[in-house]
């Protein structure tokens, strides 16, 4: 495997709850505190801090700052992620670029928003001017229509993207911080409403509020922290493919180019990997990176779908947390839940939906729905113990 | 439709003009020859600054399209109607919504053409219907 000098030390993840009428900030506290309890840290011992855009607290200029302020930390090194969804494991990159060139060494990764509480944002740039006088339904509108062209190109069909969805509500089932955890079967995922024609309320994530925080320093000081670090082995990421294209294939994505490097670097070979963690805003986002990081070719996706076994004693066990579709999505905390439970897996702290071999463990991050397009930013790591 | 209203910028108020003559307009890169959309600051191909706004013949094909059952705020009286991805001959892609066509008609790949709703009493938003 590839380098083992910088490690995600410890975490700590917040209940997950729907209207919870505490702010963000509330969260904040909780799971920067949280985290610095489990490290068995002093505040003084974290000097770099990266904290994730948010929908309910990042609408000012000075969202990390504010949250630097609140939690009285002074670091010399300070970062906001604001690639959507991808920006959990974009700050652990930042992070780890910022502890091998030496400037910090001990840094907090704070995720955390309160969209069903407080709804803050207001979107600037294109959308107001073309792309909400049309009336799509945010980004499941916009997912639905990459949704309907993939399942032509590619052969995806209902079935396909139900099994994805039935699989992670099992796995949710046994993960007592997921918000849904009712039984799905085919018949229930195919009648559930229809939202966007073909895209269906159980290929799609529910909003809640929560997060949570991480600390990644080097291997070095890990020693004092845990017994247990789980080490960042590679990563690759691409923002905007084909951004030049004014007609773009959209079953193509970021994600062609973002995996090979992080493979390269980890020293892993994709069948290598035993537990697949990637971003589930949507079924058919889960669906395409099994193609496009390369488990399987583009040809060859609908016929993998239907013979992998996804379970947690499966063949590739897949968001064995239940995902953001059965844990809920923490507005634009989304990534940690996804990527806290590839660190539970690898720390054999997973309870009762813990697999018998997580190591090593790929996680994703995916962010932002363009105009008529797919996502805008990929990010594909590769963690070990 | 309770569509909102947009408020041009600089660089788009030549788009929203051309619109109030029933004209659709799109960017053109006078030093690469690539038609851009969105409006841009620039040239998505090339990063030029000479662009000039070209009238594009309004004809196009369905690249994707998806039916709102639920819709946003303003919309809800709608359902359901149309949105899709719409690829104009010129090679841009462009979202908007077809109508006078019902739900179960369209398809991937289905010609359609621009017409022109109002919006308000001087804005005017381009929308496709099938060609005959």
């Amino acid at each position: 495997m590839g380098k083992k000098d910088v490690v995600i030390a410890a975490y700590y993840e917040t209940k997950y709850a729907r209207r919870s009428g505490r702010s963000v900030y509330d969260f904040a506290g909780e799971a920067a505190s949280g985290v610095l309890q489990n490290a068995g840290l002093k505040k003084e011992d974290i000097d770099g801090l990266a904290v994730l855009t948010s929908f309910s607290g990042a609408n000012e200029p000075f969202w990390s700052v504010r949250v630097c302020e609140a939690l009285a930390l002074s670091p010399r090194w300070l970062q906001m992620v604001d690639v959507g969804g991808a920006s959990a494991v974009v700050a652990v990159a930042r992070a780890a670029e910022a502890i091998r060139d030496k400037r910090a060494e001990t840094v907090m990764i704070l995720g955390v928003d309160s969209p069903t509480t407080e709804w803050n944002t207001v979107y600037k740039g294109y959308r107001a001017e073309f792309e909400e006088p049309y009336g799509p339904m945010g980004p499941p509108g916009l997912f639905a229509l990459f949704q309907r062209r993939v399942m032509k190109e590619l052969g995806i069909t209902l079935e396909h993207l139900g099994k994805i969805a039935i699989t992670q509500r099992n796995h949710a089932r046994l993960n007592p911080n997921a918000l849904l955890r009712d039984e799905m079967t085919m018949e229930s995922y195919i009648n559930s409403r229809m939202v966007s024609d073909p895209l269906r309320l159980f290929d799609s994530v529910m909003f809640c509020d929560g997060g949570g925080a991480l600390i990644v320093t080097t291997a070095e000081n890990a020693e004092t922290i845990t017994d247990k670090p789980v080490y960042i082995l590679g990563w690759g990421e691409y923002h905007n493919f084909n951004g030049s294209d004014p007609l773009p294939d959209v079953t193509q994505t970021g994600f062609q180019l973002a995996t090979p490097p992080a493979l390269k670097e980890a020293d892993v070979k994709i069948d290598d990997i035993k537990t697949f963690q990637p971003y589930d805003d949507f079924t058919v986002a889960v669906a395409m990176q099994l193609a496009e990081c390369g488990f399987t070719s583009r040809e060859e996706l609908p016929k993998y779908i239907e013979n992998t076994d996804f379970s947690i004693t499966g063949d590739l066990p897949l968001n064995t947390g239940g995902g953001q579709l059965s844990v809920g999505q923490p507005g634009l905390a989304s990534g940690m839940v996804n990527l806290i439970e590839g660190v539970r897996q690898l720390r054999g702290e997973a309870g009762e939906r813990q697999v018998k071999d997580a190591n090593p463990t790929l996680v994703t991050g995916l962010g932002v729905v363009t105009l008529a397009r797919h996502w805008h930013s990929n990010i594909v790591m590769v963690l070990g113990v | 439709m309770g569509r909102p209203v947009p408020k041009p910028t600089n660089i788009t108020k030549p788009f929203w003009e051309a619109t109030r003559q029933n004209k659709l307009v799109i960017q053109y890169c006078k030093d690469c020859g690539t038609y851009t959309w969105y409006p841009r600051p620039v040239c998505m191909k090339c990063m030029s600054r000479n662009l000039e706004w070209k009238e594009v013949s309004g004809k196009g094909k369905v690249y994707s399209y998806t039916i709102t059952h639920i819709a946003p705020k303003g919309f809800e009286d709608q359902v359901p109607y149309i949105v899709a991805s719409i690829d104009l001959d010129e090679g841009v892609r462009i979202l908007s919504n077809i109508v006078d066509c019902k739900p179960d008609e369209v398809e991937i790949g289905m010609r359609v053409e621009v017409i022109f709703e109002d919006l308000s009493e001087d804005m005017k938003l381009p929308v496709f219907k099938p060609s005959k």
